[in-house]
Order: C-alpha cells, then structure tokens, then sequence
C-alpha cells in the first residue's frame, strides 16, 4: 500500500511525525518567549558572541538528545521509560515534572499576556484574556498529539514573518552601524553571570521534544533537523539583537522595557503603521500552540503520575489537565503576578528552571540509555 | 459536553475580569494630530491642541494650563465633548522657552505612553504659533495636515527630527540631539535653522544662512536641489552629498569629509567657465569657500559644546571605546576639525562660448 | 438489551433498506405461480401500472408487468410485445434478443426491478426483466455553476448512465472500474462509485464502499444528501466533499486518485477525498499559461482571504485601534461615520443581514422581477441608507466589494461558508479588535486542521506538510513539473507519466 513512499511520508501516513517537522519544533519552543522579552541583560553590543556561543553550546546539547531519541527507549514512550528507570522512579518523576511544565507554560503564557496587555489593551485585564486563549489551546489539545504537532507548521508561518520585519532595521536610515562599537571589547562591561543564564534559557525548550519521542516517524538523522531548527533560532535572535541595537544603542536600551516591543512600533510599510496591533496578536499562534503542546504533555504526565499510563487514555485525563493548567495559570495571574518585582522575579524563575531543564534532561536521558546499554552489553558477554 | 464547560468555564472567568471603560470607538474620540507645548507668563505649562472638526463643527483650537502634561491633557477632555486621544499625535511643537528650559520629563511621558508613535516629529518654534494657528484654522480647514505633509516632504532636505532618533541622541554620550526651529513670521510657519541642544535644554541654534551647510555634514547622504553661493556668483543645482567624519588619533583631530556632487544651475560672474584653467580657478576657490563655511558651523557647535553630528561615535574603535563616560562632553570643544570638501561638478552649466 | 438491538434493526427494516451492491442475477431459481399475484398486488392503487397477458401456443401464458410512466412504450410493443407474440418456446432468451434480459430470483427483485423502468414478464413460472426505461433527459448543456470560456462545454444532465458515458469517455482504460449502488429506502437511487484501481489507494476505495453501504436514508435526491450521510464531521461549515457537473473535472479528480460517486437524478458528482485548497481550484487554471493561472489562483485567495476579513478589520480598526488608519483616511472615516447613531459594529451587521436578505430575495424572485430587485436594493437602498445616516459610504463600499469578492471562490457551497466564518469575526473584532480576529482566525485553523474528508487529512498540504504538493496549491507549476500524483492521496502508483502516453496509433 505504500509503495514508493519516502520514510518521512510514511510516518505523516501512519500517525507519526515526519522527522523533518522536528526543526520546526526547535525553533518555535525557543523562541517563544524571547522574541517579545528579549532578555534585558543584552545591553551590550559585543553581547552578539554571546549568543553565538550559547548557540554552539545548544547545538551539542541537541546532540544528545538527538542521540536520546534516536533509542528504543524513546521510541516506546511510557515503557522505555520504565525500561530506563524502573516504574516507581518513573510515576515519582512525573510529579516534579508536571509542575515544571505547569510553571514554564504558565511564566511564558503570563509573560506574554502582560505585553498584550500593556501595549494593546491596558483597560482589559490580562485574565480576561487568559480564557480565551486557554480556550483555543484547549481545542488544539483535543485533537490529539498527531494533529497538535502538525500544527507547528502553521505556528511557523504564522510568526516567522515577523523577523523579517525587523530587517528593515539593518540599513541606514534607522540604523546606526556605530552604535555597533565596540564589538571586542577589551574590558568587558555588564554581568556575565546573568547574561550567559538567560540566553541559555532563550534557547530552551527543544527538550520536551524528549517525551515525545514516540511520536516521531523512525529517521535516522534527526539531528540535522534539531540543528537547523537552532541555527534558526541563532539566526533570528542575532537580527533582533541587531535591529535593537543598532536602533537604539546601549544607553536607551537600558530605559525601555521592551525594546523589541517599541521596534516593532516603530515600522512603517507603504500603508500600514502601528503594526504592534497586528504583530502582537499573531504572536499568539505561538502560545496557542505552545499551550496546547503543554496541556498534552501535562495530562500524560498525570496520567503516570497516577498509574494509569498503560489503561487505555479516556477523554476525562485531558480535561483535567487543561482545567487544572488554566486553574494554576489564573491563580498565579491573579495573586502572585501584580506588580513589577513580583514580575521580575517570575522571570528569574524562568530563566533557572528552563535554564536547568534544557541542560539536564537530554543529558540525564542520554546517560540513563548509554548506562542501559552497556550494562545489557555486559550481561550478553 | 466538554466543550460547554470549557466555554462556559472561559467566559465566567474572562467575564469577572472584563473591565473597558476606554472606548476607542473613532467617533466617539478625537484624535488630534498636533500638540503645542508652551510656557505662559506666568511659567505654567500650557498645551494647545487642534481639534479635528467633523461635518458642521468649526475646527478649534483649544488651550489648558497645569502642571503636568497629564494636567493639561484632563482639562482639555473636561473642556469638549469627545475625548483626546493622542494615537494618531504626528506633530510636537515647543516653544523656544520651554525648549530652553528643558524638555525631557515632556518627552519621557509621551514615550512611555503606549498609544503614542515613535515616529512623531519635533520641532522648535519662535513666537506665538497659538495665534497663528487660531487665524490660520479660519481659512485653512486642514491646516494641521498641511504641516504635517510639509514635515514629509521636506524630511531630507532641511533637519527633521522625530521622538524615536531625539531620544536615541539624547541618551547616548556621543551625540546631542538637534530639532528643527520655526518662526512665525507674518502669519507664516517659516523654517529658520535649526535648533541645538544640549542634553535636553535648548542652547543656540544655527541661523537659515548657515543651515545649508549644516545638512551637508549631518546627514551621512543628503540632496539639495538648490545650493547658493553669492560670493561665488553661482547656485549649484541637483546637489548630492556623503560626509564622513574620523577621529585621527595620531593628530588628535576629527576630519570631516564632504563629497558634493551636483551641477552649475546658474552663475553670473566674470569667469569663463569653458576654459579650463578659469573653470580650475573657479572651482578652487568654490571649495575653499565651501571649506571655511563648514569650519565655521562647526566651530559654532563647539563653542555651545554640542555635538549633533555624532562626531562622537566615531571614536569608538572596534576595541575601547576612547572618551568614556561623559569625556567626549569635555573633549569635543578642544579638538581640532579639519573639513575637506570633494567638489564634484558635473556641467560647468556654459553651452560652448562662441569662437 | 438484545430485545432492543432487534428492535431497531425491525425498525430499521422498515424505514428503508440500507444502500445495498446489487448482485449478478443467479439463473435457476423458478417463481412460483402465486407471485403473479403477489406482484399484482403491490401494483395495487398505482394507475399507471399495466398488465398485459400474451397467449402463445408455444409459449403458454406470458404476463407482463410494467410501470407506463417509466418505461419506453414504443420499444415495448418493437421489443417485447411482438416478439412475444411470435415466441417459440417458454425460455425468452430464444425470443427476446433485447441486450437488458435478465433472470430474477425473486418478487422483491422483480419489484425493484419495475420501478428502475422494466419490464417484468412472468412466463414458464420464470421472472423475467427487461430493462426498457424511458429516455426522458435534458440535453447534454454547458454548465450553469462552473462556466468556463474556454475548455470543454459538456456538463452532466440527470441520467447516470449518460453521466458515465461522458466519464468513460475521458478516461478510456480498464482500470476505471465502477460499482454500482442502490441507495435509499424509498427512492433506490443509483449511485454509482468510480475509481482507477491501478493507482488509487484500495484504503480509500474500501472506506468509501463502506461509507456508500452504510447510507441509512429513505429518499436521496440530490449528491449533497448523500455525502451528508458520508461525511466525516456533520457539524463543520466546510464541505467535506466536492461536488461538480463537470465531466472534466470528474475525470481529472480520477486520474489524481480520487473516487468520484456519481448519483442519479442529479448533475452533481461528489469527489472525494478533498482538502481545503482543492476548493479553491477551477479546471479553467490548466487551461490558462501557468503564470497567469498562478496569479489567478492567488487573487482567488487573496478575494476569500479579503472576503472574510474586511468587515472585522474595519469595525476592530474604527473600534479600537484608531491609531492604525493612515492619516488621510482618518478624516474620512471621522466624516463618514459622525452622523451614524450605531457603533461600527451594529453598523456592519446591520448592512451584512441587509445584504444577505438581498442575495436569497433575488434568488427565490421570478426571474421578471429579479432585476428590478437587484437595482432596488442595490442602488436604493444603498444611497438612502447612506443619506439616512444608517450607514456609511465606506461601509457600504466594503459590504458591496466583499459581496462580490466572495464569488470568486469556485464552490458555491464555501462561499457560503465564509459569510458565517465572517459574522464570526465581526463579533470577535467588536470584542477585542484585532486580537479577537486573530483568534477567531487561529480557531479556523485548529479546526481545519483536525478536519478529514473521508478519514483523509482536510488541510494538507499544510498540515501534513506534503512539500511537493504545493506545486499545485496556490501556484500552478507546469504540467510538465508535476510528476507525481498528491500525496495526501496515498496513490497506490504516484507517478503520473509513464508507458503508453502518446502512442501513434498503428494502422491495421
């Protein structure tokens, strides 16, 4: 019946993604958050290696977790996890990580809310905006893991243009390539020691691709697609960083909040102005998607939390999950998340639990399949 | 059945935190598109804005006083029976006084808030600009958008500045903003040089005459359909110019470079341009004039110790930066300028003199 | 619970049978005499069935039983009745030479038989039918819904098996197989499955055989009936199957890989399996140079996408973000809408609902007074709104372009679609401006994403991403390009040019 068909459209024919969808999630899961809220420690210009390096540095970091998804383990879900870990480490581990996952998508999703909020709507309340967007994140979610990550293709088209928006802000008038200077700085100024955290936490995100694993269609190669999707990334954060700087140098980067927010602001087409309507809306795709990735992660980390992973999958785990994630996301809106140091430090957390999870998961994965396998080489010896 | 509750679920929620007392509905508002900031006798801020007038409304322009920009935008609202709204602000005139005190907590308000466009121009203006425009509303309906299509049109040839670039000179350490300056002169808006600033007060400005050679060298490209040289007994036409300016360190001095390309439109002197060695002469001595007229604007900046050429930036090498801080502010007045003029005339503008 | 199970299978019994393959007439099963009687009797209160008894030495007693209206009455006496008359034995295969002479096993055959316009002959205590059914039909007439200037004329008409004629005819191969289908309880409407065995999916073929089998309906009368019953999702406002009266467009959808129902007493064809862009096409755009069918393709996108979000995008911007409306448009729009006493929203729902009334009054008009009614309404009320102050020019200039931009999409039944999607909007906009139509937007797209037409993917080639399928999506790449058959199909032989194209025929 499939005759003649390549790997990758077998997979899309079967239920399975295709390996070649895997850079579009890569690069969407990283740059989510921080194409609004480019971190606000890049002040310096000689700030652009930075996210080279950190670049380089995820790139090998994507190696292992290409390497974790390329095992049997990966590719049988709940079983090559208990395989790996045995069944109590398991349903033990997927308590802290539902609320890892529940914490990450709510600190983006109430991030981006606030910048909706603040330029778009100030007199409707960010929670009055919250539900609709759950609402739509619960409808991709019920349609399954299959179709919710065939939706990422339109996540990408629908929020890539927006970079190439920024490119007008390359060239000369808006441009001032000396703001540029200097680039080698011999002494350095600005924290390192915050910097080099959050640009790492920029660019994570690709290691919820590790639970899913089953999901994709069996490539041998899905590193290459792992590393196009960063290299992406890379890409699109160095012209961001670029178009801010060299629009608005470093000392009046340091009195915006959102410099990105206040370029986008400033881009004039042949008949449209004001495009932070237009542009901060269709970021929303990005969060729908994002979300309902996340409500189908967070109800099948409750359903091993609960032991019930091998039972077959009833429509009541997801509803649970949703209203759960919406009811976490609302309460933390509502009563933790009300002034400014309040949000500052919701940022800090982010950036130290993404930071800490884009590092240790592919890792810890990696080195659990890598102990496995050589301990069942040892024992066929 | 899932799907009602998850609905109705959203709605309540959304429903509890709805709150949209600001109406933005565009008949409901009036979004003015250019704002007056002005000092009274008695030192009070006052602003005056234009009110766009629909159908059988006259078109008004209104004035409030208080303390705070914010002040003045209330009582405006409490003074008319739609409220102002500033999304659509195109134009910010101040007035000379004021510049001169100071305008940055002006400024930084209109920054932050949100509904306010970047691209915003700025400009100074002499004299009472209420009362011109009070007379010219009566005849000109559209007076305000006659202004702002001027502001367009002229935008690369005479000094234009809007909020996003003034703000970016402001707080760099290597440059100081500059704003066009105006005069009421009867009954007529007229472009009279430019304004000069010294962080965010007002300290001199460089005269109409000298203007012409101020945009040469502060735009890095610019065009002028018309250059006049009396001395010279020339006007120089379709003129394109490129500055470039460098720090010399082995010398310690900033040289600024102009490349001026264009063509004789009209001279009326005595040389003979078609021959070569008077056309030489000619052009010698058109550089050297051009030369010492440059050198004198920017010794001009240098006495108030502005630098709205951003001669600054290009003292920061790929490495260090050479006059941290608030130092370029103290060495800037001290250098020497050096200015070198490029003349590139294309048509000395003689038809073949007659053998 | 069993009592219940048989409970509705009594009743399903009774309402209709289910659509059922009708199956090659088996010989050698003799009538017995009473179903004469029995046949009469369910002939019974119906005047225009006829009984007509032939006497023959030889051939004993024949009875024939037909239903006049349905049947050709001249070739009856030509082809039946004479022959009869002269027969020279029981067994009417030595008598009757007609092509359509078939045995049947049983009275409800028979029955079933009579009422696709036969004629039953009960003769030697066999059931006999010959299929002698009235040609009454339009003639064969271009199109009135997919016109094209240039490109084939012909249209189906309501007779199936003409329709079947015209498809065979452009697809000349033995692979075209056919199966025929009887659907509905009361009406045993023929409907008639087509598609080329050597490269469509045999997954598609069964799940349509399945789908076709499991119709449960009394009556279908029309294609859109059948594929209500056949679709996947009944509550969504996008069709799910494409219908069209086109044989070209039937056969080209054969050749892609597609199955085509063909279904009679109607000019419509259904396709299927569909996706979204497919609505979008028209068989005009392989006619045109394929630069100029690209540019058209798009500017159909372009009108739908215009279509839909025109109405919103003016009632988001004049309600909530002045601020996006260039400079000079701002004072026409403040002078346009200072006198109105609705808010934007009102406004253009108001017009909307105005202009929805217009379209359906002009279509149930009489075709006299219709024209008329177009000027009134279009003219009239347009200008003395405006004068009134209900509405805005610039409103009614919106209304009046996406009216007619809507009538680019080639299915009628999406543009229909589109107007609901668009009321949708406008609420969505009048709510939260712009970033309620990018929701509304995005819940369009979640949903056809999650969309399949016949358990096959709705918005492919986008999601699942099919990269060479877009050879033939928005642009239309040479025909020359595209090699391959979609892949959204699973096409069992996905190579589209092979042996045997372009053969000289051989002269004998």
């Amino acid at each position: 019946m499939s005759r003649g068909m390549r790997a990758e459209e077998r997979g899309a024919a079967g239920g399975l993604w295709p390996a070649s969808l895997g850079w579009l999630f890569v690069n969407r899961l990283q740059v989510v958050l921080y194409i609004l809220v480019l971190p606000h420690v890049l002040l310096y210009p000689y700030m652009i290696w930075a996210i080279v390096i950190v670049g380089f540095l995820s790139h090998f970091n994507l190696r292992l977790l290409a390497g974790w998804l390329r095992t049997e383990e990966a590719r049988l879900g709940y079983e090559g996890f208990v395989r790996l870990l045995g069944e109590r480490a398991t349903r033990a581990l997927a308590v802290p990580g539902a609320a890892a996952l529940l914490l990450d998508s709510a600190i983006v999703t109430l991030d981006y809310l606030e910048v909706a909020h603040h330029v778009l709507f100030p007199s409707v309340s960010r929670l009055t905006l919250l539900p609709l967007l759950w609402l739509v994140s619960f409808y991709l979610a019920g349609q399954g893991m299959l179709l919710a990550g065939r939706f990422v293709v339109m996540a990408f088209i629908g929020s890539v243009w927006i970079a190439a928006l920024f490119i007008q802000f390359l060239f000369p008038p808006a441009a001032e390539y000396r703001l540029l200077l200097p680039v080698f700085p011999k002494e350095p100024r600005g924290d390192l020691a915050l910097i080099l955290p959050a640009l790492w936490a920029a660019l994570s995100g690709p290691q919820y691709l590790a639970f899913a694993g089953r999901r994709f269609a069996p490539a041998g190669r899905m590193f290459r697609w792992l590393a196009l999707g960063n290299a992406l990334t890379v890409l699109e954060y160095i012209v961001f960083f670029l178009a801010v700087t060299l629009s608005f140098g470093t000392e009046y980067m340091r009195k915006i909040d959102y410099p990105v927010v206040q370029l986008i602001r400033y881009i004039q087409l042949p008949f449209f102005e004001r495009l932070e309507t237009v542009v901060i809306p269709a970021h929303m795709i990005l969060y729908v998607f994002l979300d309902a990735f996340f409500i189908l992660f967070l109800r099948d980390a409750l359903r091993v939390a609960a032991g019930a992973a091998r039972k077959p999958e009833r429509p009541g785990w997801l509803t649970a999950a949703a209203f759960l994630w919406v009811a976490v996301v609302y309460v933390i809106g509502r009563f933790f998340w009300t002034n400014e140091t309040q949000h500052r430090l919701w940022i800090h957390v982010h950036v130290w639990l993404a930071g800490a999870l884009y590092a240790l998961v592919p890792s810890f994965l990696a080195l659990a399949a890598a102990r496995r396998r050589r301990r069942s080489d040892r024992t066929l010896t | 059945m899932r799907a009602l509750a998850a609905l109705a679920t959203a709605l309540i929620l959304a429903g509890c935190a709805w709150i949209d007392p600001a109406t933005n509905v565009v008949e409901e508002i009036s979004p003015t598109i250019l704002m007056y900031l002005h000092l009274n006798e008695d030192s009070e801020l006052e602003s005056t804005i234009v009110v766009p007038a629909v159908k059988n409304e006259q078109k008004q322009v209104l004035t409030a006083r208080g303390k705070t920009l914010k002040e003045t935008r209330q009582k405006l609202n409490f003074g008319y029976s739609r409220e102002f709204k500033s999304g659509q602000l195109r134009m910010l005139f101040l007035s000379e006084e004021l510049a001169r005190k100071g305008i940055i907590r002006c400024l930084n308000t209109l920054l932050l808030d949100q509904e306010i466009s970047d691209r915003m121009y700025l400009a100074v203006v002499r004299g009472d600009f209420t009362g011109l425009l009070r007379k010219q509303i009566q005849e000109q309906k559209n007076y305000d958008r006659i202004l702002y299509k001027r502001f367009r049109h002229y935008e690369h040839q005479v000094t234009s500045q809007n909020l996003h670039f003034f703000l970016r000179e402001y707080y760099s350490p290597y440059a100081d903003p500059r704003l066009p300056l105006f005069e009421v002169r009867d009954g007529q808006l007229v472009y009279s040089g430019t304004a000069l600033f010294l962080d965010d007060r007002m300290v001199g400005a460089i005269p109409g005459e000298a203007d012409a050679f101020f945009q040469m060298i502060d735009n890095g490209k610019g065009y002028f359909p018309n250059i006049t040289s009396p001395e010279h007994d020339v006007v120089l036409g379709k003129v394109t110019t490129a500055r470039k300016i460098k720090y010399d360190a082995k010398n310690e001095r900033i040289v600024i470079t102009v490349h001026l390309e264009g063509q004789v439109d009209e001279y009326t002197g005595d040389l003979n341009l078609g021959d070569p060695q008077e056309a030489e002469r000619f052009m010698r001595g058109l550089k050297e004039d051009l030369e010492a007229r440059i050198l004198e604007v920017v010794r001009s900046l240098q006495e108030l110790s502005v630098d709205p050429l951003r001669a600054g930036l290009s003292t920061v090498t790929l490495f260090r930066e050479r006059f941290p801080g608030g130092e370029w502010r103290k060495r800037w007045p001290e250098l020497t300028v050096t200015v070198r003029v490029d003349l590139g005339l294309s048509n000395l503008g003689m038809s073949k003199p007659e053998e | 619970m069993r009592w219940l199970a048989r409970l509705l299978a009594s009743l399903r019994q009774a309402s209709g049978t289910d659509g059922e393959r009708e199956k090659p007439g088996t010989a050698g099963v003799p009538a017995r005499r009473a179903d004469a009687e029995s046949l009469k009797r369910a002939f019974q209160n119906i005047h225009d069935a006829e009984c007509v008894e032939i006497e023959n030495d030889r051939l004993g007693k024949a009875t024939l039983l037909y239903i006049r209206s349905l049947i050709d009455i001249r070739q009856l006496q030509e082809f039946v009745i004479a022959p009869l008359q002269n027969a020279s034995g029981a067994d009417l295969r030595d008598t009757i030479h007609a092509a359509h002479l078939t045995e049947m096993d049983s009275p409800e055959q028979a029955e079933t038989a009579a009422f696709k316009g036969a004629v039953i002959v009960l003769a030697g205590g066999r059931l006999w039918s010959i299929s002698l059914a009235s040609s009454l039909s339009r003639a064969v007439e271009p199109s009135k819904q997919e016109a094209v200037i240039h490109g084939p004329q012909d249209s189906f008409t309501e007779q199936v098996e003409n329709n079947l004629t015209l498809i065979r005819r452009r697809l000349a191969a033995s692979s075209l197989k056919s199966e025929r289908f009887l659907v509905g309880g009361l009406s045993h409407t023929t409907v008639i499955l087509l598609y080329v065995e050597s490269l469509t999916n045999p997954e598609l073929v069964r799940i349509a055989r399945e789908k076709t089998a499991a119709v449960r309906s009394d009556a279908i009368f029309d294609s859109s009936h059948l594929s209500q019953f056949m679709e996947d999702h009944i509550h969504s406002v996008f069709p799910q199957f494409q219908q069209t009266d086109r044989p070209d467009a039937a056969a080209a959808a054969l050749a892609s890989g597609k199955v085509v129902w063909l279904v009679e007493n109607t000019p419509f064809a259904l396709i299927a399996p569909i996706t979204f862009f497919d609505l979008f096409q028209s068989p005009e755009d392989y006619i045109h140079r394929w630069p100029v069918a690209s540019f058209l393709r798009g500017v159909r996108f372009f009108a739908f996408l215009f279509a839909m979000f025109l109405i919103p995008f003016y009632v988001a911007i004049t309600m909530h973000h002045y601020q996006m409306v260039p400079l000079d448009l701002l004072f026409v729009v403040l002078e346009s809408r200072s006198e109105i006493p609705f808010n934007p929203f009102w406004e253009a729902l108001f017009m909307m609902l105005v202009l929805e009334i217009l379209k359906e009054a002009s279509l149930r008009m009489p075709s006299k007074s219709g024209q008329t009614l177009g000027i009134v309404g279009g003219i009239v009320i347009g200008q003395a709104g405006v004068e009134a102050n209900i509405a805005s020019n610039l409103l009614i200039i919106h209304v009046a372009v996406t009216a007619i931009a809507s009538f680019l999409i080639p299915n009628y039944l999406m543009t229909n679609s589109s107007k609901l999607i668009q009321f949708g909007l406008l609420l969505l906009a009048a709510w939260l401006g712009l970033w309620g139509i990018t929701l509304g937007l995005i819940l369009v797209l979640i949903h056809l994403n999650g969309l399949t037409s016949l358990k096959q993917p709705y918005f492919a080639p986008l999601s699942p991403f099919y990269g060479a399928d877009w050879k033939d999506t928005i642009v239309r790449l040479p025909l020359k390009r595209m090699s391959r058959r979609p892949a959204y199909l699973k096409p069992a032989n996905p190579w589209r040019f092979g042996a045997g194209s372009g053969r000289p025929e051989r002269k004998g």
